[in-house]
């Protein structure tokens, strides 16, 4: 399948490079392209920052033959620190702390069981090591590509279940539940690790401030279950986050 | 090199990545294949209980080499175009051996031969207890009319074998005795005469399924009650709440039940309480609420005797239970992907197995082990033969003397 969103994002970084393969020994007129819109020097070499937003997540799993299961993506939440560093006015390297929600439901689209779903909601910390492209000066453009990893912090499930008693009293209050999620070592990979990709919208508000917002997405390639039996179908987190940061030149 | 040759090659990694995810597996589904040859019946019902079964997250058998050890054998049977039933029943054993599912039990058409052939995991360990011993429920329930004291007696007919008696307590207060040989209560009282019914209403009262009314077990001269589940193999959950809480005087909190929730062998729901409500009418007091189990008291039986056993004033009396605590839903798998698959008459073969895991509020489980009594009292044959119930007297006892 074509990812759009990445054919895109090399296309921008195509373009920043072979604009950047102009470059030569002559004199820099900062004012003229490409150091207008690929500017030679950063304000710093260094740069903090906290972000915030929200997340959405897609749960990718192949249900087979349990054509009734229905996953759906579910919002979430996403919080960080990132570092950066600009050798370049164009070009950056950016490490992030994240705290990335990867949440789903499941619905049950089977008439002897309408009510019955989960909401899982799982807490990851993931640690997004990027490459960034800009084009623009106050105002830029940034492409971000990179990979990432994680580990699976922790997990909470609601919603309505099948139970005994349910069957015992036919009362759908006897079907609710609310727990954390108990994590099976057999079963879970808490290790989580793939591919980070977006764009970003920056601007120097005032000297040494840049405010962004930032489209990204969270591309898992690793199962969230391990292989622990011979005819187990992989399950992947695919996630896109929206989210608002400032940063601080040192 | 130049930046553009670096992203390029960035982009080139990238598609790779991108492409790294696993492809699905196909699967099978076993509740509908039909199967034309040894190695298929067994690989549907190895992918049966491989997807569905639900105790895989505490038994010990490593299903994946069964498969490695077993398929050869399958094979070889249709190399040579034939099985014995002989042969192939033993090797369902084989395969099915050790699983912890003591409702399990496996039904395969002999393709040659077309008869039935069974196995049943729960066979190679029930019969191997040192105190295993077939309920003689005509005999025990023969002895009843004839016994010390008994003032009243009801036995119902055969379609629901179903015994009430009432016997002299303390003080010249009654004990109120019921027997029946199925969880089938709520059902039978829908259509079985009132003769046949007399039992349940002794016990109960008019209504049976309204919980204790005007009964023998709520009147104030009855001072205990013995549910009687020897040889009882279970049935109907919902027989549980008018049944079984109906002697109780509040709610009674089992523990956690849960399912299954997706085809691989951890994919579980979440644990949801396991809790039987008391109706409107139940038992009144302190009264001493027993139950008597033997060995071959299975399933409903063995909730019974956990509900009975976490009464303020329950007891449970006689000898630790079968061990298939976990219930099941007939035609289960279509809705939960767990528990009872396939159709013998049409597939040529099908699978009975549960599909609710039970555990107590420590969240153990007693599948494959059964529920301990409080008091053990061992069947013996020999006082039987001489016209004793031996486990029933010592239900008495206790309730007499309160040891």
């Amino acid at each position: 399948m074509i990812n759009y969103r990445l054919l895109a994002l090399f296309a921008l970084l195509l373009v920043a490079g072979e604009a950047f393969g102009q470059d030569s020994d002559t004199p820099v007129d900062e004012n003229a392209f490409p150091h207008n819109v690929f500017p030679k020097k950063a304000p710093s070499h260094l740069s903090v920052g906290l972000f915030g937003g929200f997340d959405n997540n897609h749960h990718v799993i192949d249900v087979a033959y349990a054509t009734d299961m229905k996953y759906t993506d579910l919002s979430g939440f996403t919080a960080g620190l990132a570092l950066g560093y600009h050798p370049t006015g164009w070009f950056a390297l950016r490490a992030d702390v994240a705290m990335v929600q990867k949440n789903y439901r499941l619905d049950r689209d089977n008439r002897y069981l309408p009510f019955v779903y989960t909401e899982s909601t799982n807490n990851y910390l993931s640690v997004p090591v990027v490459a960034e492209l800009s084009i623009g000066r106050t105002f830029r453009v940034v492409g971000i590509i990179g990979g990432y990893a994680g580990y699976w912090l922790s997990g909470h499930r609601e919603g309505q279940s099948l139970s005994v008693t349910y069957l015992v009293t036919n009362n759908q209050e006897d079907t609710f539940f609310d727990e954390d999620y108990q994590f099976n070592d057999t079963r879970d990979n808490r290790f989580d690790a793939g591919l980070v990709y977006g764009f970003s919208a920056r601007c120097t508000i005032v000297k040494k401030i840049d405010l962004s917002a930032e489209i990204r997405w969270y591309y898992g390639l690793t199962d969230i279950h391990k292989k622990y039996m011979s005819n187990l179908n992989p399950r992947y987190n695919t996630t896109r986050a929206i989210q608002f940061g400032i940063a601080y030149w040192l | 090199m130049r930046i553009n040759n670096i992203i390029k090659l960035s982009f080139l990694l990238t598609l790779a990545l991108v492409s790294c995810r696993k492809e699905p597996l196909e699967a099978v589904d076993p509740n509908h294949r039909f199967c034309s040859t040894y190695t298929s019946q067994f690989e549907t019902v190895w992918t049966g209980i491989d997807q569905g079964y639900l105790f895989w997250e505490r038994d010990t058998v490593d299903w994946d080499a069964v498969y490695e050890r077993m398929l050869p054998v399958f094979k070889s049977f249709d190399a040579k175009g034939s099985a014995t039933d002989d042969e192939l029943t033993q090797a369902y054993k084989d395969m099915v051996r050790g699983l912890l599912d003591h409702h399990m039990y496996v039904q395969v058409k002999n393709l040659k031969t077309n008869h039935a052939v069974y196995a049943d995991p729960a066979w190679d360990e029930v019969p191997f207890r040192d105190y295993y011993h077939y309920t003689p429920f005509d005999q025990q329930v023969a002895l009843l009319s004839s016994m010390p004291g008994v003032t009243e007696y009801r036995a119902g007919g055969s379609s629901f074998p179903c015994y009430f008696a009432l016997f002299p307590g303390n003080n010249g207060k009654k004990i109120a005795y019921l027997r029946f040989r199925s969880f089938q209560v709520t059902s039978v009282v829908r259509y079985l005469s009132a003769s046949e019914l007399a039992p349940l209403r002794a016990f109960y009262g008019t209504g049976i399924t309204d919980g204790v009314t005007n009964g023998w077990a709520g009147r104030d001269e009855v001072e205990a009650v013995i549910i009687d589940v020897r040889g009882n193999g279970g049935g109907l959950l919902a027989d549980l709440k008018p049944v079984v809480a109906s002697l109780s005087t509040s709610d009674i909190d089992l523990g956690y039940s849960r399912t299954k929730e997706g085809l691989g062998r951890l994919d579980y729901s979440a644990w949801t309480p396991f809790i039987i409500k008391c109706p409107g009418n139940h038992l009144s007091g302190d009264k001493k609420v027993v139950v008597l189990t033997d060995v071959n008291s299975a399933s409903c039986s063995e909730i019974t005797s956990l509900m009975i056993q976490s009464m303020p004033n329950g007891t449970i009396i006689g000898e630790r239970t079968y061990g298939a605590t976990c219930p099941l839903i007939d035609g289960g798998h279509d809705m939960l992907y767990s528990g009872v698959f396939g159709n013998y008459d049409k597939l040529g073969y099908y699978v009975y197995t549960s599909n609710f895991d039970v555990v107590d509020k420590n969240y153990k489980s007693l599948e494959g082990v059964g529920v301990t009594p409080d008091i053990e009292c061992i069947f013996d044959f020999n006082a039987l033969q001489s016209g004793h119930d031996n486990q029933l007297e010592r239900a008495l006892e206790f309730v007499r003397t309160g040891k």
